[in-house]
């Protein structure tokens, strides 16, 4: 079981705090995401998993057993930091069989070891050569390699595909979370990179300035992200907000913008009924809502509110489309062939079911969709 | 705003010819992206408009005048490099004014600030004016090196990857600001990236380049539905084309040694002339349906693995050793290793030359 766990963490350098009061448990076998902005924590975080940072409060402990007095060698995890650090002048067998002959162990027993993990990795038929002779892909499994062959009780990666091109990123996503299913290793990876995170993580941790905001499989996070900070940067493009106050108005519930009261979204009295239940309508609310889920038409129809389209990103399979609702600028996204020009009046509905409320001062959802 | 033409362009390092015989035509206001990977000469590309290579064959002309022989100064050209390159010690106002400050430009200081507001509230950094620019984020970095840029009201801006040094959010957001700061200033930007999603949205055309030579010069929408050939069909997308070695027996196309077929219809057996034998097969991954039980004209194949994205989700599949991916709707639900069956959208299926990659349509 290499279960790690953190409990009430603290990590300042001088007046700034790095890590506020953080407490999280990744269970054993899991692929853990810590994503956040730059400067968010994530990778001081992982350093002080690694014993590579001290904390200055708060608990850490591997497999049940607190570590934090253990120095970095002794904890045995293995931190990859960068995929191609590996000794240009040693073969990929001696490159993963190093850190096992400077344990001293046995030549046929670290010629076991070696074969094991080339095999899983499915690099046998490298082992011969030197990493100036290999492709990005081979030089990962030979990085990885050597971090798995002392069976390390975890695996730490930090940022390990940043810097490649978008292109390679892409297919190391995947061959990484592969390799992940086939190893079978606890892994806390750190990235900035929302879609990495998706791609990835069978739960992600979201942070900024040292906090974490909320830990949840891709799928929730996205649907219910906990606040306004993590339903901006989860999704691609993140969620649209609005400064709005709702009231009830018949059998509808009016959603008027803030900076322009002439502006109002129309809903059915269940969403009033939701906010009311949790106090919210007193508040000053935001409303969210993903660009997927902002519908356009070129011809009005009923409860329909005008906008002016602003710019046009072309995807490929899709259109991202920036709408100037007032002096509110909302995403929408829409099919590829979609007519779409700088300045046309387009007519916006909000898909009621996926429309989130956060409170304005908080930044907390009000109620999960 | 003036265009920018390459005229024949070859620069060489060394014994290494880093972009050869090239021809690009940028127009007038437009924003020009040249897409490729590392090392395919796109940087390289940018430095000899601006003057700062000098190009062993050809001509570069902008606005109509050779400026072979003229200095990167002299070009009127404003080059935004990828790591921003702000005097730490002076505000924002100072780095922005800083262009046009040299007494050889003999610009009224009322003309200098007026310059300075008016691009500070177009790019949203008025209210960091008074800031050392080493107590700045990031993402305002940038903007006042782009700021820079603009101040100088030059000919033409050369961005060279300028957004890969931010954060993904970041680059995402200024991706839209600088693309309706392009069409409001009405710019011609020549815009370098390896970075495809930025090409495809930012864009009015884009040259996709490849060892120094344009593969493909056209709009978004074009190059991704009509790529020229395998690589730019590769290149541009995410995630990236699927593609096969296959054969075509008169209609029927055959894959992955016969585990996959489907019959093609006349309709694509016309867009490529009636070709036959060896192709190359490409299907890009939303072009692919999958179902949960047999169906006529699926195939079987196996789940290798799953991503949520949260708008859709990425299905890894495997058929023998064959790894290829599709991109299925969020609620699509399955597991690693479950078995399902697919069938590919047949007029969306590209065909390529097995030998030079050209596409066949």
């Amino acid at each position: 079981m290499a279960q790690i766990e953190l409990k009430k963490i603290w990590k300042r350098y001088g007046d700034v705090i790095a890590v506020k009061d953080l407490t999280l448990t990744i269970t054993d076998k899991e692929f853990l995401v810590l994503l956040g902005p730059s400067g968010c924590g994530k990778t001081t975080t992982l350093r002080s998993i690694a014993g590579l940072e001290t904390v200055n409060e708060g608990e850490i402990l591997i497999e049940g057993k607190r570590v934090n007095d253990l120095r970095a060698a002794d904890r045995d995890i293995a931190f990859v930091f960068q995929l191609y650090a590996l000794y240009p002048h040693l073969t990929v067998y001696r490159n993963i069989s190093f850190p096992l002959e400077t344990q001293g162990m046995k030549k046929n027993e670290i010629e076991k070891a070696v074969q094991e993990v080339a095999g899983i990795l499915k690099i046998k038929s490298i082992l011969k050569k030197k990493p100036s002779a290999l492709s990005g892909g081979d030089l990962q499994r030979v990085a990885l390699g050597r971090a798995m062959v002392r069976r390390p009780k975890a695996f730490l990666m930090d940022e390990p595909i940043g810097t490649l091109d978008a292109k390679f990123r892409e297919v190391m996503r995947t061959e990484l979370k592969r390799l992940h299913i086939d190893i079978g290793a606890t892994t806390v990876y750190v990235t900035h990179d929302q879609v990495e995170a998706m791609s990835m993580g069978d739960r992600i941790a979201v942070m900024s300035e040292g906090e974490l905001h909320q830990v949840g499989a891709p799928g929730e996070v996205y649907d219910n992200p906990a606040n306004l900070f993590v339903a901006n940067f989860i999704g691609s493009p993140g969620m649209n907000f609005m400064d709005v106050a709702c009231a009830s108005a018949g059998q509808n519930t009016n959603a008027v913008l803030r900076s322009d009261d002439q502006i109002c979204f129309s809903f059915s009295k269940e969403i009033y009924g939701r906010l009311s239940e949790k106090n919210a309508l007193g508040k000053d609310l935001v409303l969210g809502i993903r660009p997927e889920w902002v519908e356009i038409d070129h011809k009005k129809r009923n409860g329909q509110v005008g906008a002016e389209i602003y710019v046009v990103e072309p995807l490929g399979p899709s259109k991202v489309i920036d709408l100037k609702i007032g002096n509110e600028i909302i995403k929408t996204r829409t099919s590829a062939d979609f007519e779409a020009k700088i300045g046309d009046k387009v007519w916006v509905t909000l898909n009621e079911k996926k429309v989130h409320f956060f409170d304005k001062g908080s930044g907390n959802a009000i109620y999960k969709i | 705003m003036a265009n920018v033409k390459l005229d024949g362009v070859t620069k060489k390092f060394g014994s290494v010819t880093a972009i050869n015989k090239l021809e690009l035509d940028v127009k007038s206001g437009e924003l020009f992206v040249l897409l490729g990977p590392t090392g395919a000469g796109k940087t390289t590309t940018l430095r000899c408009v601006a003057g700062l290579e000098r190009q062993e064959e050809g001509n570069i002309i902008i606005d109509g005048l050779n400026v072979n022989k003229i200095d990167p100064a002299q070009r009127d050209v404003a080059f935004v490099f990828q790591y921003y390159s702000l005097y730490p010690h002076y505000t924002v106002r100072q780095n922005l004014e800083f262009p046009l400050k040299p007494k050889i430009r003999k610009i009224p200081q009322e003309e200098i600030d007026r310059r300075v507001t008016e691009v500070s509230k177009i790019l949203h950094i008025d209210h960091l004016l008074e800031r050392k620019s080493d107590k700045l984020s990031g993402g305002e970095m940038q903007r006042v090196t782009i700021g820079r840029a603009i101040v100088r009201n030059p000919k033409v801006f050369l961005m060279d990857e300028p957004l890969s040094n931010l954060d993904a959010k970041l680059r995402e957001e200024l991706r839209a600001e600088l693309k309706r700061l392009q069409v409001d200033l009405g710019a011609t930007l020549f815009f370098v990236t390896h970075d495809q999603v930025e090409a495809m949205t930012m864009a009015d055309r884009i040259a996709v380049l490849n060892r120094g030579h344009v593969l493909q010069l056209g709009e978004p929408f074009e190059i991704y539905n009509k790529p020229a050939n395998a690589f730019v069909a590769s290149f541009v997308g995410s995630p990236a084309i699927n593609l096969f070695d296959a054969s075509i027996d008169k209609t029927r196309l055959i894959v992955v040694q016969k585990r996959f077929e489907q019959t093609l219809g006349k309709a694509i057996v016309d867009k490529i002339k009636g070709r036959q034998g060896e192709v190359r097969f490409g299907i890009r991954p939303e072009d692919i349906h999958i179902v949960k039980s047999s169906q006529n004209g699926y195939s079987s194949a196996t789940v290798y693995n799953i991503e949520n994205m949260g708008m859709e989700k990425i299905v890894t599949l495997q058929i023998e050793d064959f790894i290829f991916k599709a991109v299925t709707t969020a609620d699509f639900e399955s597991e690693v290793n479950a078995e399902v069956f697919v069938s590919f959208k047949e007029n969306k299926i590209h065909f390529f030359d097995r030998e030079t990659h050209q596409n066949l349509a």
